[in-house]
């Protein structure tokens, strides 16, 4: 495996809300190559984004890094400055969210938001070469360049999606946080957008780290698939082994609960509900619905089973039919 | 044909589109957005229809005309033999109680305050079906059918008292306490969790097995859809593009957007087909193109396509609108982009 640039070891990261302490990320522990595609999967509430995001060493107020560390390419995240973590971001850590519009100025021209970051981050010496640097970018995202001069709203959902990734890799950083970047787009359109991203990471040896909620989707494009559950991760290893044989009987449960156009499986939920991150059950935190749960799971933390791509947190990990 | 629960003739629903202060000054003229233009199917007793189609395509404002929720600009829509547009007074009653709606967000379409099991023995007061007692012993049973049980507790809790899916049971239970004929159900699992959307399903699916509704299914997922319909209508910027058994329409699609839209489903089966090329971003459906509505994004496009609107054609049971249609087994050929 290509060398490491990530690596989150042990982190904890909590919200501390008038209704409790809310553990969104409870002891992960991850390693991202340089140049992989890693999708971090899970319900709603798991804390996926939470992980993603302090992967840039991002944590919104009221949640705080309690523990463990993130290096990135070596440096603790954790220990930088606000101003440290800015140049660093943008510079060598891009980010897409769901909603464009939540990070482009409704009254600026897309052009000139991506001019002025490259200008600011020193990619770009001059205001002509920012701007030629901005009209690269979003052509290579197949925006034509004569749209520089357009404001977001004269742009489709789709399209503004297509701003936001050119104006995070204007900077050609070595990392793309991508949360959830394809929920609120037409599936036609997420196909193609998608595809771009997997031709960055192909051209650019850029590394992808997504989340998403849809693990089809995950499995199609990831190389590797961290699957999320109350705050840790149980599952991590290679896309087609997690999808083809998850170890996990989350994992397994998670991809039978979901429809796929093209295997005609009968789909079933999950039984149960999602646990409340502010009282994550005992021991492994999916017992209260996990059909091969034992008394152990009630009171235990399951170890960590390792596999040949990665490991899985269950006491039935490591035998046969663990994941049935 | 006679024995249809619902007959949908050349709807058509429009809205005016906003203009700015300027744009009133200027005097320029009203734009309106062709939500729905043109759209007819008939559903059958017990058949679940599946509306699949982009975001804007007019899939919600279908549901809505037929709700009664939205006017239509002309067109008709038959009900058991009932105009629904024509029928007044008791008889449009009559016919409105037996259509029930399912939306999105259960947190909207519950009143925050009033216990849950109020909310569903309340269509029935409203409809005068029932007094106060057998409401609420009727609906004690609907909740022990939607599976929330123990009923006696559940029906007391608040809205925010229960999970996003549990709401969506309460939603589903207010829908069928009145025995409806037919359920119209926009986007039912959207904003569940995705363990748990397939329940949902299930629970409209048993409604039909059981009760024998009839149901709209609006979605903009058709692995969702294929789950429990039989038939499904692809629409694009505001026509149905593509009709059929849904497993003839995703299998085997005519219609070039039916192809991209079944090959851009992210899926991790290993049998399936390559993905179909289309051009461009979604359709504006205040400026519809001419000719074929799908023309500009289509790889299979002919010069005709940009002039001639597409009539209908029919092929082992489905019907679609193209004048350049996939050939049988062509989605599996694949296309050069
Ligand atoms: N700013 C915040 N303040 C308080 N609690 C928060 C905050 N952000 C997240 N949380 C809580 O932390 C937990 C994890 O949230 P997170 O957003 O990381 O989950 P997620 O897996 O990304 O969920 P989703 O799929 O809904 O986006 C949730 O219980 C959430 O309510
Ligand atoms: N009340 C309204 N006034 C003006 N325009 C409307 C109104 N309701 C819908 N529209 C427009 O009609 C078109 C069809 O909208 P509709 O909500 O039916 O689409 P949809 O297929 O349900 O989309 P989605 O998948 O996003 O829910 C859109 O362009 C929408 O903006
Ligand atoms: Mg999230
Ligand atoms: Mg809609």
């Amino acid at each position: 495996m290509a060398e490491t640039i990530i690596s989150v070891r042990g982190l904890k990261v909590y919200y501390y809300t008038l209704s409790g302490v809310v553990r969104a990320v409870d002891g992960v522990d991850l390693d991202i190559a340089r140049g992989e595609w890693v999708t971090i999967v899970g319900e709603s509430g798991s804390g996926k984004s939470t992980l993603a995001l302090s992967m840039m060493g991002l944590v919104l107020p009221p949640g705080r890094i309690v523990g463990g560390s993130v290096l990135f390419d070596g440096v603790d995240l954790t220990k930088l400055s606000g101003e440290e973590l800015r140049r660093l971001r943008g510079k060598r850590i891009g980010v897409i969210f769901q909603d464009p519009s939540a990070y482009l100025d409704p009254l600026r021209t897309v052009g000139s938001q991506i001019a002025e970051a490259v200008l600011e981050h020193g990619v770009a010496s001059s205001e002509s070469d920012a701007w030629r640097i901005a009209e690269e970018a979003l052509e290579i995202v197949g925006v034509p360049a004569s749209r520089a001069r357009a404001y977001p709203h004269q742009l489709s959902g789709g399209q503004r999606q297509r701003v936001a990734i050119a104006a995070a890799i204007a900077l050609n950083p070595d990392v793309l946080i991508a949360d959830e970047p394809t929920t609120a787009l037409d599936v036609v359109v997420q196909a193609r957008i998608i595809e771009l991203l997997k031709g960055l990471q192909r051209r650019r040896g850029l590394t992808i780290v997504m989340v998403t909620h849809d693990i089809a989707l995950a499995g199609e494009v990831s190389d590797r698939i961290a699957v999320m559950y109350s705050g840790r991760v149980v599952e991590w290893g290679s896309a087609e082994r997690v999808i083809g044989s998850p170890l996990h009987p989350y994992t397994r449960l998670l991809i039978d609960s979901v429809p796929d156009l093209w295997s005609r499986r009968k789909v079933r939920s999950i039984p149960g509900e999602p646990p409340d991150p502010r009282r994550p059950p005992s021991g492994c935190r999916f017992h209260p619905r996990c059909p091969l749960a034992v008394e152990e799971c009630r009171s235990r933390q399951p170890p960590r089973v390792s596999a040949a791509d990665g490991w899985a947190e269950c006491f039935f990990a490591g035998e046969a039919g663990g994941g049935r | 044909m006679a024995g249809d629960l619902l007959v949908v003739e050349d709807l058509r629903v429009y809205f005016p589109l906003y203009r700015s202060l300027l744009e009133r000054l200027l005097g320029r003229p009203y734009k309106i957005v062709r939500a729905v233009d043109g759209v007819s199917f008939t559903l059958g007793r017990r058949e679940v229809l599946a509306v699949v189609g982009e975001s804007g395509s007019g899939k919600t404002t279908l549901g809505k005309a037929i709700l009664g929720l939205v006017k239509p600009v002309s067109g008709r829509i038959l009900f058991d033999g009932v105009d629904l547009a024509r029928a007044k007074g008791g008889e449009a009653r009559r016919v409105r109680r037996r259509i029930s709606a399912v939306f999105q967000d259960p947190y909207k379409s519950l009143d925050p305050l009033m216990p849950v099991g109020e909310q569903v023995a309340e269509p029935l007061l409203i409809h005068r079906m029932a007094g106060r007692s057998e409401a609420r012993r009727m609906a004690m049973e609907m909740l022990e059918k939607v599976g929330l049980t123990p009923a006696s507790e559940f029906y007391w809790r608040r809205p925010h008292q229960l999970s996003g899916g549990q709401r969506q049971r309460v939603a589903i239970a207010r829908a069928l306490i009145t025995q409806p004929d037919l359920i119209v159900a926009d986007e039912p699992v959207s904003m569940i969790d995705v363990s748990l959307r397939a329940s949902i399903l299930e629970l409209l699916e048993s409604a039909r097995r059981e009760l024998g509704v009839s149901v709209i299914l609006i979605t903009h997922d058709i692995a969702t859809a294929r789950v429990i319909a039989d038939t499904v209508a692809v629409m694009y910027l505001g026509r149905i593009v593509e009709y059929g058994p849904i497993d003839a329409v995703v299998e085997d699609p005519r219609h070039p957007y039916t192809a991209a839209l079944v090959t851009s489903t992210p899926s991790i089966s290993r049998r399936r087909p390559p993905r179909f090329p289309v051009k461009g971003e979604i359709g504006d459906p205040a400026n519809p193109p001419p000719g074929c509505r799908f023309h500009p994004r289509c790889p299979l496009a002919l010069e005709e396509c940009r002039r001639v609107e597409p009539p209908s054609a029919s092929d082992s049971g489905r019907t679609y609108w193209c004048l350049n249609p996939l050939g049988p087994g062509g989605l599996w050929r694949g296309v050069e982009a």
